[in-house]
């Protein structure tokens, strides 16, 4: 009887850590992916964002879910990840999610990027204000400032459309916590200027 | 009627067909209106792209507290607003199709909440009791 009890711990402490094990390997394979997609795809949007420059009808398309949209690269905590089109569980799998709806970072409005405490935001908590971050999209390379973070519950409101350039991180709070964290981290950061270089790797 | 006359029409004739340009071409005064629209849009954009390069940040405190959501949102002044705006050009109607922000005030964050960390642990915990009792089975076998 205690051999089958222990079996059916041992089989099912397996399965469980097989089942995370994978969920974060498929989720690097997706990064990978996603960055691939990214780096082939440098030469395209530059021609996209000179043809949207020339023809002032830009912004037109939205895209596709799942689709790497975004660049962000947060040099204090060495984050370097490409953003994903959609916040569902596959797309936060794979890299911070880029939230439907809301515009591109860069421009006017509120751009909003979330992603998992464990994964791509791990180091959140390291942030302060003032601490710099860099997007690069088909808005154009963005150089912003964090002016504020806040700690909201779940279930309070949390996010605001802006007149202005904002972009908005999210990420579960707190940081270190087992199970469902109750909380959100909302970073907020300002544009301080436009990039006209590549954005080097924070790694 | 010489022949040197006639010689002298035929040349003239045929000099005259074969550097026709020369007498018929006209060439037309630079259009002024099309020169001056070219020197405007020349002149705007180097004023645009000169603004970008000194963007100024204006009323500071609002700026911030409406990112946070506090307070109303400041109307973006220019200097504010070409930080990563659209074309000038580009009119609300051309904006608004499908990327046009819906993000509502006072909506919630995305769920982030991941439970992978607590099924890490409780996978690990399961292993290492189960691996403890198979092992101490094992070992009360032995003994016995």
């Amino acid at each position: 009887m205690r051999r089958l009890i222990g079996l059916a711990f041992f089989i099912s402490g397996g399965l469980l850590l097989s089942f995370v094990g994978g969920r974060y390997a498929v989720g690097i394979a997706q990064a990978d992916e996603a960055r691939q997609q990214w780096d082939a795809g440098e030469a395209h949007r530059a021609v996209v964002r000179a043809r949207e420059m020339m023809s002032h009808a830009s912004f037109i398309s939205a895209p596709a879910a799942g689709a790497p949209v975004a660049r962000l690269v947060i040099p204090k905590i060495d984050l370097d990840e490409i953003v994903i089109e959609g916040v569902d569980g596959d797309a936060l799998n794979a890299g911070p999610g880029h939230l439907p709806g809301t515009v591109m970072p860069g421009l006017r409005g509120n751009a909003v990027v979330s992603a998992h405490r464990d994964r791509h935001f791990n180091h959140f908590d390291l942030l302060n204000v003032g601490d710099t971050v860099l997007t690069d999209s088909r808005a154009g390379r963005m150089k912003w400032v964090i002016v504020s973070q806040r700690i909201v519950d779940k279930d309070r409101p949390a996010l605001f459309a802006t007149s202005d350039t904002t972009l908005t991180l999210t990420t579960c709070w707190p940081i270190r916590f087992l199970g469902s964290a109750p909380s959100r981290l909302i970073v907020t950061a300002k544009p301080i200027g436009r990039l006209t270089t590549r954005l080097a790797s924070a790694n | 009627m010489s022949y040197r006359y006639l010689l002298a029409l035929a040349l003239a004739a045929g000099i005259a067909s074969e550097a026709s340009a020369q007498f018929t071409t006209f060439i037309p005064p630079q259009n002024k209106a099309a020169d001056s629209v070219k020197t405007a849009v020349a002149v705007q954009q180097r004023a645009v792209a000169d603004s970008i390069q000194r963007v100024q940040l204006t009323n500071m405190k609002t700026w911030v507290d409406s990112a946070a959501g506090s307070v109303a949102a400041p109307a973006p002044t220019r200097a504010d607003s070409l930080m990563g705006s659209p074309p000038d050009s580009l009119t609300r109607s051309q904006v608004a199709t499908d990327t046009a922000p819906t993000l509502k005030n006072g909506a919630r964050a995305p769920e982030t909440a991941s439970d992978l960390p607590l099924l890490a642990l409780l996978g690990a915990m399961g292993l290492a009791i189960g691996t403890v009792m198979l092992a101490g089975t094992k070992l009360g076998r032995d003994r016995a």
